[in-house]
């Protein structure tokens, strides 16, 4: 499969419609309420969607350096399977804590600790491991985009792939780029869908937070498998 | 923004994103249509009777793994005897979407055609591809669908062939 740097782009953009919406839907999600704080400016979701963009697009850029250099698929794939797994396996759990940091609220007793800001100053065991844990997610969007672009995923597989084919580090880098350039608009229509739709109507937030927690729970089975 | 207006934007764009959901995931090109049954070439090469024509699938190297160059040859026969293809192509697609992985059939030897292709794996870990094969032969187009098994580990599955 040979692709131009046009198909890379329409690859990332219909793929972003396609399969992007559905599989990093949580981490849209995740990114919102993890550093945009309830209140602020609607300008603000969109600076740190942009930056989690911007992380993950250095991330697939270094990928696609990576398979021009050396002109083949296998070796990057096999090198970076167990970092992959890694990685899925962390996402999927920080989704598993929000999920349930977000859904404790069902919960009787446990909800005030955790908006007194409370968490894993003590108390109930599970306050302590949703506080220990949330510190773990990176402090800032681009950070998290740069290590969320190494989730293991078909469709960027399949970029890499074709990036293969460019035979230079500059111009698979460029490839890459412009596949995770195309996957945005999906993504930041998410985002403010989330935004206008979800944040302000609680059943439709809680379904939000169920999906987060199920999807969590599915990328830890597919690290663990 | 009031909300209302808040609302109904929403609405707007999430419909919009599952229009385009469904738009992404439609089918397109020629597709062939469903046969009864689709051969599976996971462990063996396979063949579809269309009318008087036979169309062979082969994969030269074995098992089919994901990331690794496997070359995919295909053969139409009448009466066992090779007919020209024009146009031949293989386009591989999966339940995910993968994108488009569509290549080109060129001739090789005995009527055969060939191309070498490259796939994914799912992260979801679907292992499953079907291989829709296109093309003209005596002026009469062809279509096929063909499926197979990706090997669960493509970096220690030992392979066979050239």
């Amino acid at each position: 499969m040979t692709l131009d740097l046009l198909g890379f782009l329409t690859l990332g953009l219909l793929g972003g419609f396609g399969h992007c919406v559905g599989m990093c839907a949580p981490f849209v999600l995740l990114v919102s309420r993890r550093f945009v704080a309830p209140g602020s400016a609607r300008g603000a979701t969109f600076v740190a969607q942009g930056w989690y963009t911007a992380g993950r697009l250095v991330t697939y850029a270094a990928l696609g350096a990576l398979a021009g250099a050396l002109g083949g698929a296998v070796q990057l794939a096999g090198s970076l399977v167990g970092v992959q797994r890694l990685a899925q396996g962390v996402a999927g759990g920080a989704l598993i804590v929000y999920g349930l940091g977000s859904l404790s609220g069902l919960v009787p007793g446990l909800a005030p600790r955790l908006r007194s800001g409370q968490a894993g100053q003590g108390g109930p065991l599970f306050d302590r491991v949703v506080g220990v844990l949330k510190r773990r997610v990176p402090g800032h969007p681009f950070v998290l985009g740069l290590f969320l672009g190494l989730l293991p995923c078909g469709l960027l597989w399949s970029a890499v792939i074709a990036a293969t084919a460019g035979g230079s580090a500059p111009r698979g880098a460029l490839a890459l780029a412009l596949f995770g350039l195309g996957t945005a608009p999906s993504l930041l229509g998410l985002s403010l869908a989330d935004q206008l739709l979800v944040r302000h109507r609680a059943w439709i937030n809680r379904l939000g937070q169920v999906f987060v927690l199920a999807m969590g729970a599915w990328f830890v089975w597919g690290a663990l498998g | 923004m009031s909300k209302r207006v808040e609302l109904a934007v929403g609405l707007v764009v999430a419909l919009g994103l599952a229009l385009a959901f469904w738009w992404a995931n439609a089918p397109r090109g020629a597709n062939p249509p469903l046969q009864a049954e689709i051969p599976d070439v996971t462990v063996a090469d396979g063949a579809v009777a269309l009318g008087d024509v036979q169309l062979r699938v082969g994969v030269a190297t074995r098992p089919i793994v994901a990331f690794q160059p496997v070359r995919w040859r295909v053969r139409a026969e009448v009466g066992g005897k090779p007919v020209g293809l024009e146009g031949a192509r293989v386009d591989f697609s999966m339940s995910m979407p993968m994108g488009e992985h569509r290549h080109a059939l060129t001739l090789a030897t005995d009527g055969w055609h060939q191309a070498d292709a490259v796939l994914p794996a799912c992260a979801s870990g679907h292992r499953r591809w079907f291989a829709d094969v296109t093309a003209t032969a005596q002026g009469r187009p062809l279509a096929a669908r063909f499926q197979f098994d990706l090997a669960p580990d493509p970096f220690s599955a030992p392979r066979e062939g050239p």
